[in-house]
């Protein structure tokens, strides 16, 4: 599988992604992690977020796993990466690390304005 | 949890209703807990930001909304349309009885007519009263079966055989009621208003668009099956143009007959062979129709200069044809994103 062919991801879609990586969430916790990780830079709405999970389950970057019932009785469902969102993280994450090294490298030479 | 959070989570889980099927089955549930969450950790910091949320809530939901719908379409169209064409390959109706009584209406009007003619045969002021509505009885009577046809067929809820008579049956009302509001004169009743006319038109037409987009909803097949008892109803009233004053041409409404069982033969073709057969159903029933017109509008020797009817007959003919299988086509994907099924 060429990760490449799926970057550059979208802000939200990363932030998703990297809320997942340390393991399962539900979606209350993703929201709030998105806007931790991002400094409150990228506050998605309930629409939005459940919007791009669909998509992730879709393309099997993440998955669904059952957490039992919350207090009112109602399904509790948390999401985590698959093999293949780990992938697409990672290469997204090292895609971002090569432009800020480029970026610095030429910072370094005087280049940058 | 206090009222209002309780009062706006309902409202929340109202609106989740306008997402597509499968999106709400899959994430409505776990929207609004998650909405529900979100209000009551707001509202531990205040109102304002109880508020705030509310409203960045409800400022996303129309593009969160439309943005799904979006991709769903997108997954149905990306299948194809010719995927749309070809599913439910094995679609036709089994009982041969009943693929033979939804191909009747044709044989119905086109035998009414031609018995009709041949009943009349002359201009109806040189022959006896008797003789003339003899054969008004049996040129109308097949189209008050078919209206009768229809109309049972819409309280059984359109069972497979009988979206051909539903369509003749709208036809021919539409074609029965303008007759009749054009002809008050000949009766010595006052004409109807243009106003009146056009919520005549509007009227019927609505009637129209109900009975394909009824069957729209069940695939293009079946609105298929609606547009050509559309055609067949369209396509005879030709023949009672020949027959009707000052052309009289008895003799062009006797084919009505074999033109009828033509039809029957394409609508039987239509309801029991692959969708390859159906597309050729269609369009030889629209060439058929068009011949039809053709010969019969050559009759009527229209004054030098005078508009020709003949263009927008025809589009009426081939539009009746058309809108079935196109708004099934339409139809029954907009029936999955909506319903699921």
């Amino acid at each position: 599988m060429d990760y490449q062919d799926n970057l550059p991801l979208s802000e939200a879609v990363f932030f998703i992604l990297l809320s997942l990586a340390p393991g399962p969430k539900h979606g209350y916790a993703i929201m709030k992690d998105v806007e931790a990780l991002s400094d409150a830079r990228v506050s998605l709405s309930t629409g939005t977020l459940y919007g791009a999970l669909k998509r992730l389950l879709d393309g099997g970057w993440v998955q669904r796993v059952d957490e039992g019932q919350d207090g009112s009785g109602r399904e509790r469902k948390s999401y985590a990466l698959t093999q293949l969102g780990k992938g697409i993280l990672e290469a997204e994450t090292a895609r971002m690390q090569n432009l800020v090294v480029t970026a610095q490298k030429r910072s370094s030479e005087g280049g940058l304005i | 949890m206090n009222l209002v959070i309780r009062r706006l989570s309902n409202f929340y889980a109202f609106l989740t209703v306008l997402y597509p099927y499968e999106f709400r089955q899959d994430f409505a549930n776990e929207m609004q807990a998650v909405f529900q969450e979100k209000l009551i950790a707001a509202s531990k910091t205040g109102k304002w930001a109880l508020w705030h949320d509310i409203w960045k809530e409800l400022r996303g939901l129309p593009v969160a909304i439309l943005t799904e719908y979006w991709f769903t379409f997108r997954d149905t169209l990306g299948r194809g349309i010719m995927f749309l064409i070809t599913e439910d390959k094995s679609w036709r109706i089994e009982n041969r009885r009943d693929a033979l009584i939804a191909s009747l209406p044709p044989v119905l009007m086109g035998f009414g007519i031609a018995l009709g003619a041949l009943v009349i045969w002359e201009p109806w002021h040189t022959i006896p009263r008797w003789r003339l509505m003899t054969g008004f009885v049996i040129t109308l009577l097949p189209g008050l079966i078919i209206g009768l046809g229809g109309l049972w067929a819409l309280i059984k809820r359109i069972p497979s055989w009988s979206h051909t008579w539903v369509g003749g049956a709208g036809m021919g009302l539409v074609l029965f009621v303008k007759t009749i509001a054009e002809e008050r004169a000949d009766f010595g009743l006052p004409l109807i208003s243009p106003v009146m006319d056009i919520v005549l038109l509007i009227l019927l037409l609505l009637i129209l668009a109900t009975l394909i987009g009824v069957s729209a909803w069940q695939g293009w097949r079946h609105a298929g099956m609606v547009s050509l008892g559309f055609a067949t109803m369209a396509g005879m009233a030709s023949f009672s143009m020949a027959m009707a004053a000052p052309f009289n041409r008895y003799d062009l409404a006797l084919l009505a007959a074999p033109v009828g069982l033509a039809m029957a033969s394409l609508i039987f073709l239509f309801v029991r062979k692959g969708d390859g057969g159906r597309v050729i159903a269609i369009l030889v029933y629209g060439a058929m129709n068009t011949v039809v017109f053709l010969i019969v509008a050559s009759i009527w020797n229209l004054p030098e200069g005078s508009p020709s009817p003949v263009i927008p007959f025809l589009v009426v003919l081939t539009g009746a044809l058309l809108v079935g299988p196109i708004a099934g086509l339409i139809g029954r994907p907009v029936r999955r994103v909506i319903q699921g099924s």
